[in-house]
């Protein structure tokens, strides 16, 4: 899950498919490179269509870097970012971009922290000198710092105290993932929020936020020679700093079935089903994107057409596969109607998953599955936004943006016999999480749901 | 509706797009005016409204179909019914079953959504190019000829009155559903788009049936369309799907205008597993041809429409209460909300509404100075371009101007007053638009927690059990 700095202000990004069948020829996306002395690595597609720019930089540092006691901490960092260094102090960042006619966010997940720039072609300049500011010379002013904290923790209230689905899902992600840094939340458990020093800020900046461990991606109204020179000007001459630490806890194979239950005030249930899969560099990654289109994607889905349409046993149906650096979840969600029990509908969600095993697909579903996840790569590729960060998680998690031209071919081998196999491989009741959110009446949870030390 | 929040407020905005051939090449200049591209208007024979608008970067298309009917023309106790006929027009036609019509267009990865608001429905699908044919005929077969099914309107029914439990569960997809059933009480716009539990329960197949025979006419409806095609071509391929429909507008019935309403009127909804306070605070504002809205616009950003806004710095940045602060102005075609929205955890519930009061008392005691307005204007203008970027949005954009009776050259005029905001002007839309001592607040919460400091705002606090059923 994607943790926005400022949910309620632009619709973004937060599902991301990653589905990159390539439509365009390699050479259509005309993507320029230069890596700069410090190792930072720049790439920029000039796309005059609107006289804007998305400026966007990947941070490879997210929650699986973070340890018990500082859980959270990169998506603090996420907005601390914003709140004042040398030249720009604080509130300035904000002023100066929105005042030039710019505007941010920023989100991040477990394996990155990404800072989203957009901007009228006349503030290039402008926002280098805004983004070399803070990545140099952040401050961390202790008031500024509590008020933040604040910020942070109802950010998680809204997201997550008071949002039944992602409640559970942090339920779920402890309970399947023991012993990888997966084991928690991108926004951090309410304790170490509460309690993380400045020490451990400042510990955690020196690891992370140096533009060595960044890359940063320009798509619009430039040129990429400028660009270029302006990343030389204002980012080169920032030192390299070592890389956060390797993560070396390797999640222990599951050896059966784990069950997790949240029984709070609610009116209606949620089920939810975890299930190991391969990071986005593994195997089956292409697979698994056609996996998740059979089953939930459109009406016609199987899940969607089973347990929804026919058998009217839930209100919805999704499921989530991320890109991501280690191997995490694949997840499928079902909201019962009122008065379906939630084990009815899980069975239920089951007894399709075992017919897709046994009997697999056929041709025509499958292409169906590919018209599906190709027409939605298009889509991810016509506003410079989204684009600007399509090539950006390319190239951080699947190790270089010059592999989408061999993504449609990705597509293309992925046969029948393989989502069969796929589907046997990782849908195996010993490698499931279940979580289950049951709803209690009005008056039980008057007593016993006080937020614990709010 | 999150999401939509700063939607509405650019939507409000409305200001200048893409010059078309003209690019910007100063890097020093102010900003270039951008400019709604131009689009072709075409009236076909048979009463419809046809908008072309090419656009080549892609090899796809969008379409939005939009009536000039929205939730207000529910029969009264019926409300949902306009949202549930949107909703069903897939679920069977002359020649295909629901699952047929799912079938076709999953299969060609086409997007679909067909939703309903106050004033207008609007039906709209994005394909590939390749796929246009295809595309057209489920779209014509769905909108000329539904059959309405009895056991797929049952169902329907069962599922939009379950997903309204649902919602129940998350305060912020309710919280402005009971925010205008408190502020505008019977009027048309208190009363839910998409129903609730019990209206949906009294609407029968009939009230379906009769809605789309009423509503689903060529005299009453605009077709957008956006993307890579020839525009005569696609002109010739749309009379072929939909020249058979016939039909006329059905009669208008204008919504009465509210006056902002006097006084202070305070409901609390009792969410007792909410570990924060969800408020809205606001009055009745503009509609979306008010003259005014371009300098409303500005000061708006200035108050509540961006990060650095004087709400969301009080909130957010210097107090640390919220995640986010945010004000608003709903549009519609008669005098829709003005909101403020915030939240906070249980603690500093009556703080952060006090500091809310405090923000608004603030506006209309120091107004903006010539240099934020300055800011203001330059942030609208720089923020323009993204909004009318892609072939989704320019359609959809073309529908409402048309729906709305607004030209392109009006909606670039409005513009262009956005950006001759004066400080005499922003204090007239202060005094005139922005509510002062009379309000209505909505808050969800848990009430054992707060409803001692709910009661302080109002001489008599109205009370609702979340799951009770309506809004």
């Amino acid at each position: 899950m994607n943790h926005p700095r400022l949910q309620l202000r632009t619709p973004l990004l937060a599902v991301i498919f990653a589905i990159f069948v390539l439509p365009l020829s390699a050479q259509n996306f005309n993507i320029q490179e230069r890596t700069l002395k410090n190792g930072m690595k720049v790439l920029v597609q000039e796309d005059p269509s609107i006289p804007n720019v998305a400026l966007y930089t990947f941070f490879r540092v997210g929650s699986r870097n973070e340890h018990e006691g500082i859980t959270g901490l990169s998506h603090f960092f996420e907005h601390m970012m914003f709140n004042g260094a040398k030249k720009y102090g604080p509130g300035q960042f904000d002023k100066a971009m929105e005042g030039a006619g710019g505007s941010n966010n920023a989100y991040t997940s477990n394996d990155l922290t990404v800072y989203q720039d957009w901007f009228p072609n006349s503030d290039l300049e402008l926002i280098f000198d805004l983004e070399s500011d803070r990545v140099q010379n952040l401050a961390f002013d202790p008031k500024i710092v509590e008020s933040e904290r604040q910020v942070v923790y109802s950010e998680r209230r809204l997201s997550v105290d008071n949002n039944n689905f992602n409640l559970l899902d942090e339920q779920l992600e402890a309970a399947a993932i023991m012993a990888h840094p997966y084991h928690w939340s991108v926004i951090g458990w309410p304790s170490d929020i509460e309690k993380w020093t400045l020490d451990d800020l400042k510990t955690y900046f020196a690891k992370g936020y140096s533009p060595s461990n960044a890359t940063m991606v320009v798509v619009g109204d430039v040129k990429a020679d400028n660009v270029f020179r302006l990343a030389e000007k204002y980012m080169e001459p920032i030192p390299a700093h070592d890389p956060p630490p390797p993560v070396r806890t390797v999640e222990p194979k599951q050896l059966g079935e784990r069950r997790v239950s949240v029984h709070k005030f609610a009116q209606l249930p949620i089920v939810e089903i975890g299930y190991h899969v391969p990071q986005a560099q593994g195997p089956d990654y292409y697979t698994l994107e056609l996996l998740q289109a059979l089953l939930t994607t459109g009406e016609s889905s199987r899940l969607y057409r089973s347990l929804v349409d026919q058998q009217q046993l839930a209100i919805r149906v999704q499921s989530s596969h991320d890109a991501t650096i280690d191997p995490y979840l694949f997840t499928l969600t079902v909201q019962p109607r009122q008065g379906v029990a939630p084990e009815k509908a899980e069975q239920a969600l089951y007894a399709e998953v075992e017919k897709l095993k046994a009997s697999g697909v056929d041709e025509h579903e499958l292409q169906k599955a590919k018209n599906q996840v190709i027409s939605s790569y298009y889509r991810s590729l016509r506003s410079i936004n989204r684009r600007a960060n399509v090539i950006g998680r390319y190239q951080v998690l699947f190790g270089d943006y010059n592999k989408l031209a061999n993504v449609e071919q990705e597509y293309n081998k992925v046969t029948a016999a393989d989502i069969q196999r796929a589907a046997k491989e990782y849908f195996d009741v010993n490698n499931r999480t279940v979580a289950t959110l049951i709803p209690t009446a009005q008056d039980a949870s008057d007593k016993g749901a006080a937020e614990g030390k709010q | 509706m999150t999401r939509n929040l700063f939607k509405m407020i650019f939507s409000a905005v409305m200001v200048v797009a893409l010059t078309a051939g003209s690019k910007a090449q100063s890097a020093a200049a102010p900003a270039q005016v951008f400019q709604l591209p131009a689009f072709q208007h075409v009236k076909l024979p048979n009463g419809l409204t046809l908008l072309l608008l090419e656009k080549h970067e892609l090899p796809m298309i969008s379409i939005d179909l939009a009536l000039r009917s929205g939730s207000v023309t529910d029969p009264q106790g019926k409300e949902g019914a306009a949202s549930l006929t949107a909703s069903l027009l897939r679920k069977g036609t002359s020649t295909r079953n629901s699952e047929q019509v799912s079938a076709d267009l999953d299969f060609i990865g086409m997007q679909y959504d067909a939703r309903v608001d106050q004033d207008s429905t609007h039906i709209s699908a994005d394909f590939l190019k390749k796929d246009l044919d295809s595309a057209l005929a489920i779209l014509g077969d769905v909108v000329l000829h539904p059959t309405f099914p009895d056991d797929e309107v049952k169902k329907k029914i069962a599922q939009q009155q379950d997903s309204i439990k649902a919602a129940k569960d998350n305060a912020g997809q309710v919280m402005q559903l009971y925010f205008m059933k408190f502020l505008y009480g019977d009027h048309p716009y208190g009363r839910p788009a998409n129903g609730d539990e019990r209206s949906l329960a009294a609407i029968s197949r009939d009230d379906i049936a009769s809605f789309y025979r009423e509503h689903y006419t060529p005299g009453n409806a605009v077709i957008a369309v956006s993307g890579d095609f020839d525009s005569a071509a696609m002109q010739s391929k749309i009379s072929q799907a939909f020249g058979s429909w016939s039909g006329k507008a059905p009669a208008a019935k204008p919504v009465p205008a509210l006056k902002p309403v006097s006084g202070k009127r305070v409901l609390l909804v009792d969410k007792p597993d909410a570990t924060q306070t969800y408020f809205m605070i606001g009055n009745i504002g503009i509609t979306e041809t008010n003259p005014d809205r371009g300098p409303i616009s500005v000061v708006n950003t200035l108050y509540g429409g961006r990060f650095t806004s004087l709400f969301n710095e009080e909130l957010r940045i210097k107090s640390g209460y919220s995640y986010g602060a945010f004000s608003f102005f709903n549009e519609l075609k008669s005098p829709g909300p003005f909101i403020m929205y915030t939240f906070t955890k249980n603690a500093t519930t009556g703080p952060a509404i006090d500091k809310s009061f405090e923000v608004l008392a603030r506006l209309h005691k120091d107004g903006f100075t010539p240099e934020e307005l300055a800011s203001a204007k330059t942030y609208i203008n720089g923020s323009l371009p993204p909004q009318y970027e892609t072939t989704p949005q320019l359609a959809r954009t073309m529908t409402d101007l048309e729906l709305a009776g607004i030209t392109r050259e009006q909606f670039n005029q409005n513009l262009v007053k956005a950006q001759g905001t004066t400080e005499a002007d922003s204090r007239r839309m202060i005094d005139t638009y922005f509510p002062n001592q009379d309000f209505v607040m909505v808050m969800i919460g848990k009430a054992s927690e707060i409803q001692k400091i709910a009661a302080k705002y109002a001489p008599n606090l109205a009370t609702k059990k979340i799951s009770d059923p309506g809004f």
